[in-house]
């Protein structure tokens, strides 16, 4: 049964697309067939992540309006075979996409994929509201501080009114997937603490993502986190969160890269 | 507050006739006081606190104690309704003046002037049967609440609030809002910080309060608030509000209630 996902956040900046790009490669390294879809339409990004921007020809909008085949255009991963990605249009805007023309595509995929991974955009608008409006599961990511906090519970409710699934009368599956977590400063209060954001948004959580360099580096050369470097802390994190989104029960613990007492004085030191 | 009766026209030809019924509303009256322009300073604060207090709300507008001429009343309503105000009708003013460009004008919920509408061919649409009559009487005097207005000498001092509670048994997430009317609002959840509780009567939250409570929005001052732990943004009972800023340090986080007394909110802690 083919599941549609949607990473969302409301705040914008929190790292959805990198969470889309390594969450989708996290499952397709578990062999499992997956489409990354970008809903940024005017703004995409997920094509840079993945490394495929200079493969784009056919975006979400051409399908969804009838003018190209949806095998044309999703973009094959040239890591792994079973992780492909529909890039969204940079030159049109969101009211380019119809509820009609976007359940058209997501069933399409359906029959060809195992977890259709949307990437939301920013926001509470159009775009938003039909990335997640045919998903059964919801990634919401938050940054451990206040605003991002609120607006991941605003999203929540809207996951829980304007959705497909909840007007059935169902129950999305949502999961909180905190970003760019620094425990130290958790423990010095400059952060929320998992337990505060837990306690607020009162969702369960998938995952805690370590702040780390190595999320920027990989971006950068057009790489998910969990391809690029398969040892390093939030590359590990994204890993056990995907494991737990396929039902597996992982232990949650913050990842962390593991310094010696030198370094770790050194870096004391240099900071 | 005050009350509203559609005229019934005698029942003519049954075969084109078109059916009024007689129905009473409460609805919210809005008292400008004297000088408008520091009411509207007053009104423009706590539109900053609740934008959307009056949004989907029947105004009417009382002008009884100002004494405005004419043209300072078409002003007060172009300008309140610039606000975002939407006035159903306007009450003591001169009934002579009714015209297109101000609301309908209503007497004082006692008595109904003469409808200038034209369609009625001129009848003098007030034909009220005693018992009408009667239940019209009961239903104003219950309304006029505490209030010390000439219909109130032989009212019930403890007005009743009719309609059951409402009860959500889940978190009220930020950006949702919760509007109860006529009686108690239940919340098993929590009500998040950007969410809205306004209920006639009580507010009781068995979670943690973080957005806004108001309790007797239309005005009763023996409504009150209970949480589980208070973090709230704001409080108000009877259209008398407390934000944050003015939440004592020692209630904060605590089991508590709030109620009215002498015009300022006391807050209580429950254990």
């Amino acid at each position: 049964m083919p599941k549609i996902l949607v990473v969302t956040s409301g705040k914008g900046g929190v790292g959805k697309t990198t969470s889309t790009a390594a969450l989708g490669a996290a499952l397709a390294q578990s062999n499992q067939k997956v489409a990354v879809v970008d809903f940024d339409v005017g703004l995409r990004n997920l094509d840079l992540v993945m490394g495929a921007e200079r493969r784009v020809v056919y975006d979400l909008i051409n399908v969804a309006q009838g003018d190209a085949k949806l095998h044309q255009a999703l973009i094959r991963d040239k890591r792994l075979d079973n992780l492909y990605l529909l890039p969204a249009s940079q030159t049109r805007d969101k009211d380019a996409l119809t509820e009609e023309g976007v359940r058209r595509v997501i069933d399409e995929l359906r029959e060809r994929f195992d977890w259709i991974v949307c990437d939301s955009p920013a926001g509470i608008e159009r775009g938003a509201t039909l990335a997640m409006r045919f998903a059964d599961v919801a990634v919401v990511v938050a940054n451990p501080e206040v605003s991002s906090v609120r607006d991941s519970d605003r999203i929540i409710g809207l996951l829980d009114a304007k959705t497909e699934i909840a007007e059935k009368g169902g129950r999305m599956e949502k999961h909180l997937l905190l970003t760019r977590y620094d425990a130290g400063r958790a423990a010095r209060g400059e952060m929320l603490n998992v337990d505060d954001v837990l306690e607020i948004l009162s969702i369960p959580l998938l995952g805690i993502i370590p702040e780390s360099e190595d999320v920027l580096r990989a971006s950068n050369v057009g790489t998910p986190v969990t391809l690029h470097s398969g040892t390093s802390a939030p590359s590990r994190a994204y890993a056990d969160a995907a494991r737990r989104l396929c039902g597996a029960e992982v232990p949650m613990d913050i990842p962390s890269d593991k310094k010696g007492l030198l370094v770790r004085l050194f870096g004391r030191r240099a900071a | 507050m005050t009350a509203q009766l559609e005229p019934s026209p005698p029942l003519t030809q049954p075969s084109t006739h078109i059916r009024f019924r007689g129905r009473s509303f409460p609805v919210l009256a809005l008292e400008p006081d004297a000088p408008i322009a520091g009411w509207f300073e007053r009104l423009d604060a706590c539109l900053e606190h609740s934008p959307a207090f009056f949004s989907r709300k029947a105004i009417v507008i009382d002008v009884t104690k100002l004494g405005l001429d004419r043209d300072t009343v078409g002003d007060l309503v172009e300008q309140l309704s610039g606000r975002g105000v939407r006035i159903m009708g306007l009450t003591g003013v001169d009934p002579s003046w009714a015209c297109d460009d101000l609301p309908p004008i209503l007497t004082n919920g006692r008595s109904i002037a003469a409808d200038e509408a034209p369609a009625e061919g001129g009848e003098d649409a007030l034909s009220l049967t005693p018992s009408e009559r009667a239940a019209f009487d009961e239903i104003a005097q219950a309304l006029a609440g505490g209030e010390a207005g000439p219909a109130s000498q032989t009212h019930d001092p403890e007005p009743e609030r009719s309609a059951a509670p409402l009860i959500v048994e889940t978190a009220v997430r930020s950006g949702q809002s919760i509007f109860h009317p006529d009686g108690d609002v239940i919340v098993i959840g929590s009500v998040s910080s950007g969410a809205d509780i306004v209920a006639g009567g009580s507010v009781h939250v068995y979670g943690t309060v973080r957005g806004r409570i108001m309790a007797g929005a239309y005005g009763d001052s023996r409504a009150r608030i209970f949480c589980r732990r208070l973090e709230a943004e704001l409080l108000a009972v009877g259209g008398f509000y407390m934000t944050a800023d003015e939440i004592r340090d020692d209630v904060r986080g605590r089991a508590v209630h709030a109620r009215l007394e002498d015009e300022t909110i006391k807050i209580t802690k429950l254990d």
